[in-house]
């Protein structure tokens, strides 16, 4: 870098983390708008199923109709000869011997290698000229199946005479699993769970069961494929990751990483639904084939099949309390579905285990967690992964804990909770804010909803306030209320010893006589918003108010995935250290051109704040626009967390999660209980923000994670039949709330600042998904009596005696 | 076949269009208007939802043909319809904004309440969620929030939560109702 | 696609295209064609015709025309002239799909969770076929069950269904509060002049189910000429019979867990029905 100091004094210290608001409009903490909202309100926001290009072939996919069989024989003269078909593909056609890719364990084929996992599971391409023709081309090929023995469950996957769905593993858990159907298993063990069951007064114990929940996106996966004349391939893709798809596709397409050039199109919703590749490679594949741009448009259906799923659970809880209302111990057992492939699996166990006890207070546990490969569809990340199944039954628990003894379920959580300090059953000490109780009698504290709110001025019932709405099911009849409560905790960030960072590259230069930054990442902007953060940190670091927003390619490096609450912890704090570095760089200048005109330069704080070089006591030094003149300042660099650890196979202890995030909810159900049917009349939340960087996004995040939480309480779950087949991938037969289906949702926010974060920021999106839950499901009980230990409840779950 | 209809007051053809072709189809695919998005193509979702002669309908549900001769309204022709409706309101004078196209509309009252509420995340149903919202604000000036509930019933959103999208209704009706009363400010945060 | 605009050159066009599927709203057909289940070699769209857009009346009774659609008859002029057919059209789906979908799609795609067809065995209505030998007239349900099929170039024109000046309603069981296909459903209606109560069941079986014997038992017990108000004891027993009629004890063994829960809310929609129109 050469810093020059000219032979002054000790530069001016730049302040790392800024001690007051900056003036600067539109930077952090301001709820600044959308910069893509006017393009996608007006319909010309380009998603990745909206490109088009001259010449272009559309691309379809082949699936298995099978959940587990062998492949004796394919035949595609028929689809090839179709007019208008231009390529078929099948597994013996891929370019290399590299022919499998994997998140975690490189372990999925491309295309199926004489064996199919699961139904669904790709087979065969092809390319032709209308999607329609490329369709009906692909119900042209034939492909012989022998099916193979199904594995569907824990004891059909552990049995002895279980077929092993991937032999010869070298993935590096495979040392420490009991049996080759176990993608892994975490352990965890903390005290003496046996010693301190014998203090108990009482003792809880259930089990509980989480179904298989879809992200439901609404931009099907798409993506347009264009060849190069280098060789190469241009992909235009809706990701969540643009870097980790990239170390995927190259080595399988046979080209260096540089010749795979990936830019971000527009994403329709995600939730982890797009951390794993689904058409990237066949897109590529195709194009390179074909020498022509290739488009693949999943639909509904085909989406279903296309994206990995929330992992389905199997939970066993065992709690003990003593009179007073202690917890003493947990003991639990969580059974993860994994399906046919590991995808994130091996991190899903991780929460699952180290998060299970919930934001409370217990030294003495007895913890097992372990993901099962299965020909069930396959399992993967889904906002919240691994918390929400855990969050179910251990809040389910403290409810049952509570009525035993007879006290006030919030009351005995908030006895329970935990605060900064606490210990985690992996050891790790809660090191900054975790204001459990405090979330708890925010929620209490909120008014409830009127009584009979379905009831019009006239007396009249406005069946679209009730349960069934439109369906006139009820006007009142068989209605009862009921109120529940959750809290839970997630924990922010890649775990384990994972090296998880970001990358920006800023630069700031004089356009136009105005200061302008341009913030280029390779974040994945899936709706959530962090473009926007990313530009009004910017605009705080930097005093500008022109950001311009790069868009997201393989030409910078890595952001990581927009996944586990992380962005704008890591992209935001890695755009914050860029612009830090920037912002070094303009003071160095101005001290250059400058420094001998006001002793400030030597001596004071610096700070760059509307468009100027200011002292801390708000003195005007110089114009931005003065100092740098001609000159761009570019700065390109890499932003890690702090390092965590992997988690001990066998005690699981270690410094495992960067930073813990907590909400809590109260729900307000009414239920036709002669029908079964539920509606939710409100749904509060408090969360603890660290620091509200964008408060509408913040809100937007805080409802929409909420709303996905009160789908798996009543309604969403992809049915997965005994023989492993799916059942319902349609939005007819897999339903998610519609606006009729969904409260008010209050919203009460705490910012209290982590000190390891920048800005103090906690991460936001998925804690609320977790305890919407099993509140809803809270609420369900108190107004029903009925035990509700699987999610979804179904109308037949509170009719059934 | 041959097809000939009027899309936002243009007329468009599109040939070789397949019995089974639906209007989403030759909307995105055909006359480059992608605005209508296709995210399930059962009518479950909403989000390629547009104006058929006036009535709200989910395009990937009309087949092409029915089309025929009628007058088809989609997300990027509420900018221009709802020019159109405020000079109709105001005597159908055509001078104020002084601009001859129609391209460079301003944003319609309910496009711009999205923005400002924030009702947009990742925007996939925001397209035919709008349309649908413009359809009640037009017979509907105050609508309560279950009229809101009703008239949206159609839209699937997954990452608002909706409640954003209520607020940006609520903020162009209390607009819209401002703007009819010529009283100055009532449309307060919109929260 | 054949646009014709009348009913004499719908007819034409449909025998003279025998492979041609009649299209009207287009929300069944179009969603089978989206996922690849159905590839019309021709369609003729019906959505010109005007007089089969509207009803009249005759001889006490209402003449429907095919192409109704749902949000046209959940309007209130026509929610005063048969309600529960335009309560069935007010769940029938979202705005879009009331705005598309036909009371001639609902009969002539057949669905078992069709909203209508509960409610057009209730009113025992009948179809007027357009062909072209002319026009014949049968029970609704002979047309759905397949008993007596459309024959070539023949198309559904009309619906006559009775004015019966009376209570009606329709509920359903859906599993959200937002559109959604029904469970079961129950539509009811009171036909004073002829002294009856007469109820059909939906989606519980491919076809909407009379369960007659309870209809008549509970026709019974009402007090025509007075209040024709009920105990509510006789309102569940109501519910219970019909319910049972509709999803029966096995032969041998236990009624699987889902039926049970199907039977019940068959009895909770029918007591409630009941309880409705009588108060």
């Amino acid at each position: 870098m050469g810093t020059q100091m000219r032979g002054t004094a000790a530069p001016g210290r730049t302040p790392t983390s800024l001690s007051r608001r900056s003036r600067t409009k539109g930077g952090i903490g301001e709820s600044t708008l959308r910069p893509d909202g006017t393009l996608k309100v007006i319909g010309e926001f380009a998603y990745s199923s909206d490109l088009w290009h001259e010449d272009m072939l559309w691309g379809f996919t082949l699936r298995s109709p099978h959940p587990h069989a062998r492949i004796t024989s394919i035949d595609i003269s028929k689809a090839l000869a179709q007019a208008g078909v231009h390529a078929v593909l099948t597994h013996d056609d891929l370019p290399t011997a590299h022919t499998q890719y994997g998140l975690e364990y490189t372990d999925t084929p491309v295309l199926a290698d004489g064996v199919v996992r699961h139904h669904g599971e790709p087979v065969a391409l092809v390319a032709a000229d209308h999607p329609e023709t490329a369709r009906r081309a692909a119900a042209k090929i034939k492909v012989d199946y022998e099916p193979l023995p199904v594995v569907h469950d824990e004891a059909s996957a552990l049995a002895d005479d279980a077929p092993i769905l991937h032999p010869n593993r070298d993935d590096h858990h495979a040392g420490h699993v009991p049996h080759p159907n176990i993608v892994h298993r975490q352990p965890i063990i903390r005290g003496n769970a046996a010693e301190a069951a014998k203090r108990a007064d009482v003792i809880v114990t259930g089990e509980y069961e989480v179904g298989m929940q879809d992200q439901a996106f609404l931009g099907p996966e798409s993506g347009l494929a264009v060849p190069a004349e280098d060789g190469g391939i241009d992909l235009y893709i809706a990701t969540q990751w643009l870097h980790s798809d990239l170390r995927q596709i190259a080595p399988v397409l046979g080209l260096p990483e540089e010749k795979v050039r990936m830019t971000l199109s527009g994403v329709g919703g995600a939730f982890g639904g797009r951390e794993d590749l689904s058409m990237q490679i066949h897109a590529c594949l195709l194009a390179l084939r074909t020498g022509k741009p290739v488009k693949i448009v999943y639909n509904r259906f085909e989406s279903f099949f296309g994206h990995v799923h929330r992992h389905p659970a199997k939970l066993w809880y065992e709690h003990g309390a003593t009179k007073d209302g202690k917890i003493t111990h947990m003991k639990c057992r969580i059974v993860l579905d994994g399906g046919a492939y590991a995808s994130s699996s091996p991190a899903v166990v991780g929460n699952a285990s180290s998060l299970s006890v919930g934001p409370y207070v217990v030294d003495d546990v007895e913890i097992e967690a372990l993901a099962l490969y299965t020909n069930n569809p396959p399992c993967g990340a889904m906002r919240g992964f691994g918390a929400v199944q855990a969050c179910f039954a251990y809040e389910s628990q403290m409810d049952k804990l509570a009525e035993k003894l007879g006290m006030d379920p919030v009351e005995f959580r908030q006895k329970n909770a935990m605060s900064q300090g606490a210990i985690m059953p992996t050891g790790q000490i809660v090191d900054s804010p975790a204001p459990v109780a405090e979330l708890l009698r925010l929620i209490k504290a909120m008014p409830l909803p009127p009584e009979k709110q379905w009831e019009t001025a006239r007396g009249a019932a406005d069946v679209r306030a009730l349960p069934g709405g439109l369906s006139n099911t009820t006007h009142g009849e068989g209605v009862v209320r009921g109120v529940g409560y959750a809290v839970g905790i997630k924990n922010v960030g890649f775990s384990e010893g994972f090296d998880d960072y970001s990358t920006a590259r800023v630069q700031l230069q004089v356009i136009g006589g105005e200061p302008v930054a341009t913030v280029h990442t390779a974040m994945a902007e899936v709706g959530q918003g962090g473009i926007t953060v990313n530009a009004q940190i910017a605009r705080t670091e930097l005093g500008v108010t022109q950001v311009v927003i790069h868009p997201a390619d393989t030409q910078v490096g890595s952001a990581g995935s927009t996944s586990a609450s992380r962005q704008t912890y890591m992209t935001g704090g890695a755009v914050k250290n860029a612009c830090e570095a920037i912002r070094e760089k303009v003071l160095e200048t101005g001290r250059r051109k400058f420094g001998t005109y006001h002793p400030a330069w030597a001596t004071a704080e610096l700070l760059l704040e509307d468009g100027k070089v200011v002292t801390d006591s708000d003195e005007p030094l110089a114009d931005l626009v003065d100092v740098l003149g001609d000159e761009v300042i570019d700065i390109e660099l890499q932003w890690r967390h702090r390092p965590t650890e992997a988690f001990d196979p066998v005690t699981g202890q270690g410094f495992g999660h960067v930073q813990y995030s907590f909400a809590a909810h109260r729900a307000v159900v009414e239920v036709d209980t002669e029908l079964g049917l539920v509606k939710v009349i409100e749904l509060a939340c408090a969360q603890d923000v660290g620091k509200a960087l964008n408060p509408l996004s913040v809100k937007g995040q805080i409802h929409g994670a909420t709303v996905q939480g009160l789908g798996l309480a009543v309604m969403e779950e992809i049915i997965v039949a005994k023989d492993a087949k799916v059942c319902n991938p349609s939005f007819t037969d897999y339903l998610i709330p519609t606006i009729l289906d969904t409260p008010a949702i209050p919203v009460e926010v705490l910012e209290l600042a982590d000190e390891h974060a920048p800005y103090g920021l906690r991460g936001i999106g998925e804690a609320p998904t977790l305890s919407s839950t099993p509140a809803v499901v809270a609420a369900i009980r108190a107004a029903t009596g009925l035990p509700l230990v699987r999610v979804p409840v179904r109308p037949e779950h509170i009719t059934g005696t | 076949m041959r097809l000939t209809f009027r899309v936002n007051g243009r007329q468009q053809q599109a040939d070789d269009v397949w019995e089974g072709e639906s209007l989403l189809y030759v909307l995105r695919e055909r006359l480059g208007l992608p605005g209508s998005k296709n995210a399930c193509e059962q009518g479950e979702c909403g989000s390629c939802t547009v104006r058929l002669d006036g009535l709200l309908v989910c395009s990937c549900l009309v087949a092409a043909g029915q089309a025929q001769g009628r007058d088809v309204v989609t997300v990027e022709g509420l900018a221009s319809q709802a020019k159109k409706r405020a000079d109709g309101r105001s005597g159908g004078a055509d001078g104020r904004t002084g601009k001859a196209g129609t391209d460079l509309q301003p944003l319609s009252p309910i496009q711009q309440a999205f923005i400002d509420a924030g009702a947009v995340q990742c925007g996939f149903c925001t397209p035919g969620m709008l349309v649908a919202a413009d359809e009640l604000l037009e017979r509907n000036a105050s609508p309560t929030d279950a009229d809101i509930r009703e008239a949206l019933s159609g839209n699937l959103c997954r990452c608002t939560g909706y409640q954003t999208i209520l607020a940006a209704v609520r903020l162009a009706a209390a607009r819209g109702t401002a703007d009819t009363a010529g009283t100055a400010d009532t449309a307060g945060t919109g929260g | 696609m054949t646009l014709p605009t009348s009913l004499d050159e719908a007819v034409a066009a449909l025998a003279a295209m025998p492979a041609a599927v009649p299209v009207a709203g287009g929300t069944d057909l179009m969603s089978a064609v989206n996922s690849g289940l159905l590839r019309p070699a021709a369609l003729v769209g019906l959505g010109r015709i005007s007089e089969i857009r509207g009803w009249q009346y005759a001889d006490g009774n209402a003449l429907l025309g095919a192409c109704l659609t749902h949000a046209r008859m959940g309007r209130s002029d026509f929610a005063a002239l048969i309600p529960a057919l335009a309560m069935a059209a007010r769940a029938a789906g979202p705005p879009q799909i009331r705005n598309a979908g036909t009371l001639g799609g609902n009969i002539a795609n057949a669905a078992p969770t069709g909203d209508a067809l509960p409610v057009l065995a209730a009113l025992e209505a009948t179809v007027v076929l357009a062909g072209p030998d002319g026009t014949r007239e049968i029970p609704v349900g002979h047309l759905t069950a397949g008993h007596d099929p459309l024959r070539p170039g023949e198309l559904l024109a009309y619906v006559r269904a009775p004015l019966l000046h009376a209570p009606q309603t329709f509920l359903k069981a859906t599993t959200r509060t937002g559109p959604g296909r029904a469970t079961a459903s129950v539509a009811l209606v009171l036909d004073p002049a002829r002294r009856g109560v007469r109820c059909a069941i939906g989606a519980v079986a491919p076809m909407p189910l009379r369960p007659l014997e309870a209809e008549r038992w509970v026709s019974g017990l009402i007090d025509w000429d007075g209040s024709r108000a009920l105990e509510p004891e006789a309102c569940t027993a109501f519910g219970d019979y019909a319910a049972m009629s509709c999803i029966p004890d096995p032969a041998e063994g236990e009624l699987p867990l889902a039926l049970a829960h199907l039977r019940r809310t068959v009895a909770a929609l029918a007591r409630r029905a009941l309880e409705r129109a009588l108060s």
